[in-house]
């Protein structure tokens, strides 16, 4: 990732390639995440991690540098997943786990699959948190933003966002509880 | 400072205020819901599945913002090049459609056989027009309202006039 964000921004408002390159690859797998995570599915979460680095692109000349280009990222991916869930029915599709590493043939030890049931049934309940809620936690305990940066990405007053984090916390204690 | 004051400043990370800090160590219930939520936080990020790129991300991003640049440059000659023609176009079709002036002299009629051209010049002293006449091969005048009968041939082949 380059360190002069602002010699960035201007090669992406030039249209350079390799900084368009350098872009999705500091930040497509974030993204992905991130609006997986959101969304709940995973081929969502890759055509709305495109939409969000086009919109950047085409929007490049309105960026101030008020915020870092994470964060206005985050902000154009959070926009677009909103506008998802409001246009989509409710899913509860489970965020599918990509462990590109893990041997096919030999079983996973005990413990490795426990923790892996625990994961997606966290991911199971984080998809029932209300959006906001979800986008907070996603973005503190995935993405280790700070509050401040989370606020921005989603345009709240930081004490909204703490507040939303602890909302979502006691939500996701109460949704695994309620769960087998 | 109320229950919820203290775990939001818990949860927040950082430096906590030294009113939360004592709540905290006087409210047990607060200092377990406090340990259990931080479980939770611990537990959510270790859920938290690999940022992997997807190998053909960067391709569908530049493939999507590619042709419109190039669309927009190219675009500039080619709109430079119609504006020119279309202007070339509608001067050249002012010029052919305006009356001649008075001093210019109408070019002769141009005849060919088996098809008969007018004079487009009228002849405002005689009302007449003149048309070729393949018969006697000299140019004839005739009454306009003759003109529809001169122009179309006979079921005979021949010509009227």
């Amino acid at each position: 990732m380059p360190e002069d964000q602002a010699a960035w921004v201007e090669q992406l408002k030039a249209g350079d390639e390799e900084a368009v390159r350098e872009l999705v690859r500091s930040y497509g797998g974030a993204l992905v995440r991130f609006l997986g995570g959101m969304t709940g599915g995973a081929a969502e979460a890759e055509d709305l991690a495109q939409e969000a680095l086009i919109r950047l692109l085409e929007h490049a000349g309105e960026f101030r540098g008020e915020s870092s280009l994470k964060t206005y990222l985050f902000r154009i991916a959070h926009n677009l997943a909103l506008n998802y869930l409001a246009s989509a029915p409710r899913r509860h599709e489970v965020f599918p786990e990509e462990m590109p590493d893990r041997p096919s043939a030999a079983p996973p030890p005990v413990k490795q699959v426990e923790a892996s049931e625990d994961a997606e049934r966290l991911r199971s309940a984080l998809v029932r948190l209300p959006p906001q809620q979800r986008a907070v936690v996603i973005l503190r305990t995935w993405q280790d933003l700070s509050f401040k940066e989370i606020a921005t990405a989603l345009s709240l007053a930081e004490g909204t966002a703490k507040a939303h984090y602890f909302f979502a916390l006691k939500n996701m204690r109460r949704l695994m509880e309620a769960t087998p | 400072m109320t229950c919820q004051d203290a775990l939001r400043h818990g949860l927040a990370g950082g430096p906590m205020p030294a009113e939360a800090r004592e709540h905290l160590r006087a409210c047990p219930a607060c200092a377990r819901e406090l340990s259990e939520l931080r479980s939770m936080e611990s537990r959510l990020a270790g859920a938290a599945p690999p940022a992997l790129l997807p190998v053909d991300l960067e391709h569908r991003v530049l493939v999507r913002v590619r042709p419109r640049r190039r669309f927009a440059w190219a675009g500039i000659p080619a709109a430079a090049a119609l504006l020119t023609a279309s202007t070339l176009m509608t001067a050249w079709l002012l010029l052919s459609s305006a009356p001649a002036p008075s001093s210019y002299s109408a070019p002769p009629p141009e005849v060919s056989m088996g098809a008969a051209s007018l004079s487009a010049a009228e002849d405002t002293t005689a009302n007449l027009l003149q048309a070729f006449d393949p018969l006697t091969a000299q140019m004839v005048e005739v009454e306009p309202e003759e003109i529809q009968e001169v122009l179309s041939p006979t079921e005979q082949g021949g010509w009227h006039g």
